[in-house]
């Protein structure tokens, strides 16, 4: 049962992928039919994984791809692993995923060509191209089973590998938008500096140990049998591949710009799913990491200053997306923390329950945020506003979002906050001073996180009422489907259909009621607890930063980052300006070496080929002196050769 | 030296001389007559060979037909008659032209010398007449003669062909280049 | 060297040289002429120097100066050969002659009334796609031979001819 679970939840959606990608041309009917039921099958399959780990224990190897023999002796088994962590995250994986289909069915419903322009789905004139984007969700889909269910690194590096080039395809699906194509160009480039690291560090364990396998990594790593240097170097290395895909500081640069992509992929990938697999890459691989203590720290330290970082960055951003995409950065951050701080190999549970919450929540974010862009027309936060009087469900479930983001109890995101504190509180008392940086910079993240998402509130679901804005015409309110009031000329009233309104509920229920699986948690988060201290601290600075933020009206501007200096808010809404610095350091050099070997292909190694066809022009243009057109120099130069025939001939005989 | 050797001395020197002058001369129909001297000297020295017919044949066919192709060929391609300088071409390839001149004369002779430097060759045994003339050539030649007419034949019709131009035939719409 | 054999004889040695002049008197008068049919006058010499050589051979034996070198070098020989190779090849010779300077003379022709001239330096350039080609001829109705030449393009060569 937990074989079959695991396989399929990753076979299923590979072939509802490849038959998406190769019968586009059959309609929309049949694309979306089988993108949500390849979506569904790799759900009941991990459901089913799920049920068949908690009855009857993990599976360590799967059959899946066979072995494949290196040569030097070595071979690698490439199966799939079932266990408790697995069948979890896939499970959550599977849920976000089968909502994103489900939402994007309304998101990319045509237009009306009057409508609203909404900026990240096209515009109206230009083609959605839904099949391909539905088929490559399920790629996604099935690609993130697989980084969930690999036994090996090998089979991780292609779920890796996939997981890549489908979010590149993803963020610029409307490649009709430059905007679109050089965000997807920036994060396929950034993510794949990091899985320079990623394929490095396989490649040195191969070498090394000669087997890539976990289980049996994790087995060796754990009894001492493998070389400190050697391991360190290695987990170094993933540390650098979890910071390109999980957006970690330095290679975090990609996550805002990818915004450019399709809201419902924010939600799937950039929220809930690939993001997170760095995350679950340190959670897997977590008792190699424990045996070399400075993987672990230098973990910890990227983690904490991405978290405050980010988290100040977000306090900035006059785009909602954006701020949601920096908000993403400082909790996959958190996550990070989380795992960093592991005593031992029970120590992933903090970092994974928050990352299954984060799933929740941030999905449901992002959904929603899809939802007020559709019916504002904008992404930008000034131009939304008044939520709660015209949508109140749609900004109840805006607000129970950003409450989990908050980690306000008693929903979901403050059990998984306060867990992975209070793993860093332990930490610390163990003597460990990872300990002591993650949770001091973690309950100052909790603050800053409470004033974004205070902020986010207040502009979004507060403040000035789009009724009274003469560009807007009031809309009926989908969500409870309220009659509709007269439209103004201008606007064709905007009905947000249930495929888009649907998932919105589901996934509402994890972001509030996550914490009620501490009941009775699974062996994974059995370990779990949640210290009285840390966690009255955590959630009293949460409530302050959104106190604050909200009592910004009152102080006169309906935006707290108002109270920032201007250079200083400047420079947090352009990332600190690390993209220039990344501008400067990397791609201005790459563009000079490239154009130098350009120049030095055209001017030297083209030189030669066009040197050889001027020689020869040269040469003919010699040789064609001989002919002269004069006959008698014709026989002159007969008589030259006839008598040096017969001199030869005296000569020689 | 025998009387023979002074006679074909003779015939010889006039040969050369009016050949020389037949290319150097700078009034064309002057390099025409000088040719039929030359030619005829020739003859004179197949018949002190004792090569009779060939001499006849040679005063007949060179002299008669070929000079005055010659000099036919002069009239139609309007030669001048008075005296040019730009007959000859520019003094570099005359020069050139002379070295390769001694070139070719130094080979034969330098080559034919070495071999037959001290040969005396008996001149008068009765072989040059048209009998044994005409013997050898229906005899031993007579495939080479048959060929030849042909070569005539083709010769006379290339040269038909060829002089004709377009004048019979229907001239080509004027185009401009 | 007085051969004992009956009737006059030569040295081979003087219609040797009078063909090796005659040779070298034809070649220049086919290199250093401008007008086609002198140009032609040189062949003409040129040939019979051959002419010359093959009848003076004529007097050999059937094997030629090999079979004379068999015997001593000054005794005289006797002319045996049957196929008279040299004198009918002499007049085969002259029938070549006649017909090579008939069709040579028709292309003379061909020229001159093409570029109306005779002037072989004139007419470098082959065909009409050259860049001096007129269908109209330029020059007057009675050109002379020696007109300058209209080749500005292609320098002068005779100085590149000589070996």
């Amino acid at each position: 049962m937990t074989d079959e679970g695991a396989l399929l939840s990753v076979v299923v959606p590979a072939v509802f992928a490849a038959a998406g990608l190769l019968s586009g041309r059959w309609g929309r009917q049949w694309a979306r039919d089988s993108a949500i039921l390849g979506t569904l099958g790799a759900l009941a399959a991990a459901v089913v994984e799920l049920v068949g780990v908690l009855r009857d224990g993990p599976a360590a190897s799967i059959r899946f791809l066979g072995r494949i023999d290196v040569g030097g002796g070595t071979t690698l088994a490439l199966d799939l692993r079932a266990d408790q962590l697995s069948a979890i995250v896939a499970v959550a994986v599977g849920v976000v995923a089968l909502c994103v289909q489900v939402y994007s069915v309304g998101y990319f419903a045509d237009l009306p060509p009057t409508g609203p322009h909404i900026p990240d789905a096209g515009t109206p004139e230009a083609p959605t191209r839904y099949p391909g984007y539905a088929a490559t969700v399920t790629l996604f889909t099935a690609a993130m089973m697989l980084v969930v269910h690999a036994g090996d690194l090998t089979l991780l590096l292609i779920g890796w590998e996939t997981m890549g080039l489908a979010s590149y395809l993803l963020v610029g699906h409307h490649s009709e938008r430059a905007a679109a194509r050089r965000a997807a160009v920036k994060a396929f480039l950034v993510t794949r500096v990091g899985d320079l690291g990623v394929l490095l560090a396989v490649v040195l364990l191969i070498a090394a140990e000669g087997t890539t396998t976990i289980d049996t990594l994790a087995r060796r790593a754990a009894a001492g049998e493998i070389d400190k240097t050697t391991l360190t170097a290695a987990l170094v290395l993933l540390l650098a591949g979890v910071a390109g895909k999980s957006a970690q500081f330095p290679l975090h640069t990609w996550l805002p710009d990818a915004m450019e992509g399709p809201t419902p992929i924010s939600a799937l990938i950039h929220a809930a799913t690939m993001v997170a697999a760095g995350v679950f890459l340190v959670a897997r691989l977590l008792p190699l990491y424990l045996a070399v203590p400075g993987a672990l720290a230098v973990a910890a330290v990227i983690a904490s200053i991405t978290m405050l970082g980010a988290a100040l960055a977000a306090l900035a951003q006059e785009d909602l997306k954006r701020l949601l995409a920096w908000s993403t950065i400082s909790q996959v951050a958190y996550m990070l923390a989380g795992v960093s701080v592991a005593l031992d190999a029970t120590g992933t549970a903090p970092g994974i329950f928050h990352l299954l919450s984060h799933a929740a929540f941030k999905a449901l974010l992002f959904l929603v945020a899809g939802c007020v862009i559709h019916l504002t027309g904008s992404t930008l936060m000034r131009d939304m506003g008044g939520l709660l009087r015209q949508h109140r469900s749609m900004a109840w479930l805006f607000g129970l979002g950003l409450a989990g983001l908050a980690g306000l109890p008693p929903v979901g995101g403050f059990w998984s906050k306060e867990a992975v504190l209070t793993a860093a509180d332990d930490a610390a008392h163990e003597g460990h001073w990872t300990g002591w940086l993650v949770l001091l910079v973690g309950l100052l993240t909790s603050l800053v996180t409470g004033l974004y998402a205070g902020r986010a509130w207040s502009m979004v679901a507060l403040g000035r009422d789009v009724a009274h804005d003469p560009a807007r015409a009031p809309e009926g309110d989908a969500v409870t489907e309220e009659p509709h009031e007269t439209p103004a000329p201008e606007h064709v009233p905007h009905k947000l259909p249930l495929s888009m309104t649907v998932p919105l509920w589901v996934l509402a229920v994890p972001t509030a009621a996550l914490g009620l699986v501490l009941v009775n948690p699974p062996d994974l988060i059995a370990a779990l607890h949640v210290d009285l201290v840390t966690s009255v601290t955590g959630a009293l600075l949460g409530l302050a930063g959104v106190g604050w933020a909200l009592s910004a009206p009152r102080l006169g501007a309906p935006d707290i980052a108002d109270a920032l200096p201007a250079g200083a808010r400047a420079l947090l809404r352009d990332g600190y300006r690390l993209d220039d610095v990344q501008d400067r350091l990397v791609v201005r050099p790459a563009m000079a070496l490239a154009r130098g070997v350009f120049a030095g292909d055209s001017d030297v190694v083209d030189a030669y080929v066009r040197g050889s066809a001027t020689v020869s022009r040269w040469g003919g243009g010699v040789l064609r002196r001989a002919q002269g057109g004069l006959a008698t120099g014709y026989v002159a130069w007969l008589v030259v050769g006839a008598v040096a025939a017969g001199v030869a001939g005296m000569v020689l005989s | 030296m025998s009387g023979l050797e002074v006679v074909f001395g003779a015939f010889a020197v006039l040969a050369v001389a009016s050949g020389l002058l037949a290319v150097t001369s700078p009034r064309v129909v002057h390099c025409a007559l000088w040719l039929v001297v030359s030619l005829g000297s020739i003859a004179g020295v197949y018949l002190v060979l004792g090569a009779e017919v060939v001499a006849l044949v040679q005063l007949l066919v060179y002299v008669g037909a070929v000079v005055v192709l010659v000099l036919f060929a002069l009239m139609l391609t309007r030669a001048p008659i008075a005296a040019s300088r730009d007959l000859d071409a520019g003094p570099g390839q005359r020069a050139a032209a002379a070295v390769a001149a001694v070139a070719v004369a130094g080979v034969v002779g330098g080559t034919l010398m070495v071999v037959a430097g001290d040969t005396v060759i008996g001149v008068d045994s009765g072989r040059g007449d048209p009998r044994s003339v005409g013997a050898a050539l229906f005899g031993g030649w007579l495939l080479p003669f048959e060929l030849l007419s042909v070569l005539l034949l083709a010769a006379l019709v290339a040269a038909i062909a060829i002089s004709r131009g377009d004048d019979d035939v229907p001239a080509a719409p004027e185009d401009q280049p | 060297m007085t051969p004992p054999v009956d009737g006059p004889t030569l040295h081979l040695v003087g219609p040797v040289v009078l063909a090796a002049a005659l040779a070298g008197i034809g070649v220049y008068g086919l290199l250093a002429r401008r007008n086609a049919v002198l140009v032609l006058i040189g062949a003409e010499l040129l040939l019979n120097a051959a002419g010359v050589l093959l009848v003076a051979g004529s007097a050999l034996p059937a094997g030629g100066l090999a079979a004379l070198r068999s015997t001593s070098q000054s005794t005289p020989v006797e002319s045996a050969d049957p196929l008279l190779a040299g004198q009918s090849l002499t007049i085969f010779v002259i029938t070549i002659a006649a017909a090579e300077i008939g069709v040579a003379l028709a292309v003379v022709l061909l020229l001159f009334r093409a570029r109306r001239t005779s002037d072989l330096t004139a007419v470098r350039e082959l065909g009409e796609a050259s860049p001096t080609y007129t269908e109209t001829p330029q020059t007057a109705q009675t050109p002379q031979t020696a007109q300058t030449p209209q080749t500005a393009q292609t320098p002068q060569t005779p100085d590149r001819v000589a070996p």
